[in-house]
């Protein structure tokens, strides 16, 4: 699917919207719904940006003092509107800067600076990890699987989470591969997107699990389970991690170091994700409306920003928004997009213009898993997800709701070029 | 970290091989191949 998105904005040159319309003009709603759905997406996962750079002052100062004070901290930052809006302003601000100052001298550069030093400060972080006593209980935990973690939920979840880490979710590869210069090499670049994600976060998790285990040996416990501190979705980076660094050798400053260090690596994590998400919905605008970068990012992080204040307001619905935009939108976007390449559009006109200048040439073969494997694989994912999921709230209903409606509208518009063609 | 299990070595050399080897070093030779083709030209 990585590869298809790269394709896909390399062969059209344009978002979601404009490469659905070209392949099929009925098919024009679909493109936004994947434009509005990553909108969304930006408005709430801002917010944990926030909370991430609050932590990194937090940190800093290890504010919460004790570990009985790590809980109590979280929950009060939650409750602090003020806080969270200081945190998500400053974040906004560099996100938009970013994007307004054009992919070059924007988002390049971010990207050129912030990856490596993720991998400097991940690579610290995980040497502490690992060499933490009873950090091989924690590895341990990590490597040996688990048939009861297979859940519906957990699919779906994990699906979400693979998609949206890898952002193969309709509209930011597709705008990235469609700034690609021409003779570009695609299929490799796809697969070497998809390895460098993979293989960071399997590196990372060395760093999570090590200090899990170092927490477990403390607290002599026998799983994880049986910690006292939540291990998973916010609770894991805002309560577990500040907890495990205040109980580290050589506390308060391995605490103040090695908590900064990893709320710095967080950030920038998000930083990179959340510039990925606002750039193709500026795409999409662009694309139909004529509208410059400088005035379509400042609208569209004004618009963002102004949204991700209720979430400031009201953390309690991150959530149901997100089960239906990062997880279940994400899969059946994924989904229709797999059909409509392959079957309205056919895979063969794609792999004849990207394989002259493949290292790796795409066959037959790609379209059997395009075409056939993947949307069995999702449609699985989707339905078992589904049926047995608990997520779903009136929250949930309304976000599809309004991403239907905000699609319709934008469909209706008339494209930029079809206006000058009418004059 | 000597205190892990045989199953959890044999999950690491796995992740190692699938991630690094087979993924990402089978893409940057790939890669380095296609830069010196394109040289030759």
């Amino acid at each position: 699917m990585m590869i298809l998105e790269f394709m896909l904005g390399y062969y059209f040159r344009g978002a979601t919207p404009k490469v659905f319309r070209k392949i099929r003009e009925s098919l024009e709603p679909i493109g936004w719904i994947a434009i509005i759905n990553t909108f969304i997406l930006c408005t709430y996962y801002s917010v944990v940006l926030a909370w991430v750079m609050d932590y990194i002052g937090l940190s800093a100062t290890v504010a919460w003092k004790t570990v009985e004070g790590v809980g109590p901290t979280f929950e009060a930052l939650l409750s602090n509107s003020v806080f969270v809006i200081i945190g998500l302003t400053i974040t906004w601000l560099i996100s938009w800067y970013t994007c307004y100052a054009g992919i070059a001298s924007g988002i390049e550069k971010a990207c050129n600076f912030a990856i490596p030093l993720l991998w400097i400060l991940s690579a610290i972080l995980v040497i502490r990890g690992v060499t933490l006593p009873g950090s091989d209980i924690g590895i341990n935990w990590l490597l040996t699987p688990s048939a009861q973690a297979f859940s519906g939920s957990a699919i779906i979840d994990a699906a979400g989470q693979i998609l949206f880490t890898l952002s193969v979710f309709g509209t930011t590869m597709i705008v990235y591969a469609s700034y690609l210069a021409p003779r570009s090499e695609i299929p490799n670049s796809a697969w070497i997107t998809s390895f460098a994600n993979c293989g960071y976060s399997f590196f990372f998790a060395f760093a999570t699990w090590g200090i899990i285990g170092y927490l477990m040996h403390i607290m002599n416990v026998a799983t994880p389970a049986d910690l006292p501190v939540p291990l998973g979705g916010a609770g894991l980076a805002f309560v577990t991690i500040p907890t495990a660094v205040t109980l580290l050798p050589g506390a308060p400053l391995t605490t103040a170091v090695f908590g900064t260090m990893f709320f710095v690596i967080l950030w920038l994590a998000g930083y990179t994700s959340l510039i990925s998400i606002i750039e193709p919905t500026y795409a999409a605008l662009r694309d139909k409306f004529g509208i410059s970068r400088k005035k379509g990012v400042t609208l569209i992080s004004l618009l963002a920003y102004i949204i991700s204040l209720v979430y400031a307001f009201r953390p309690d619905l991150i959530d149901p928004v997100d089960f239906i935009v990062g997880s279940t939108n994400a899969v059946w976007i994924v989904l229709l997009e797999a059909i409509i390449a392959g079957y309205f559009l056919g895979l063969k006109v794609l792999r004849d213009y990207v394989n002259p200048d493949a290292e790796w040439k795409l066959g037959a073969w790609y379209d059997v898993l395009i075409k056939i494997v993947t949307p069995i694989i999702l449609l699985v994912v989707l339905g078992w997800g589904l049926i047995t999921t608990t997520h779903v709230s009136p929250v949930s209903i309304l976000t599809v709701i309004v991403i239907i409606i905000a699609a319709t509208v934008l469909t209706g518009f008339k494209w930029k070029e079809e206006e000058k063609k009418v004059m | 970290m000597p205190g892990l299990s045989a199953e959890a070595i044999a999950m690491l050399a796995l992740g190692i091989i699938l991630f690094y080897v087979v993924g990402l070093g089978l893409g940057i030779y790939r890669a380095w191949r296609a830069s010196k083709a394109k040289k030759k030209l």
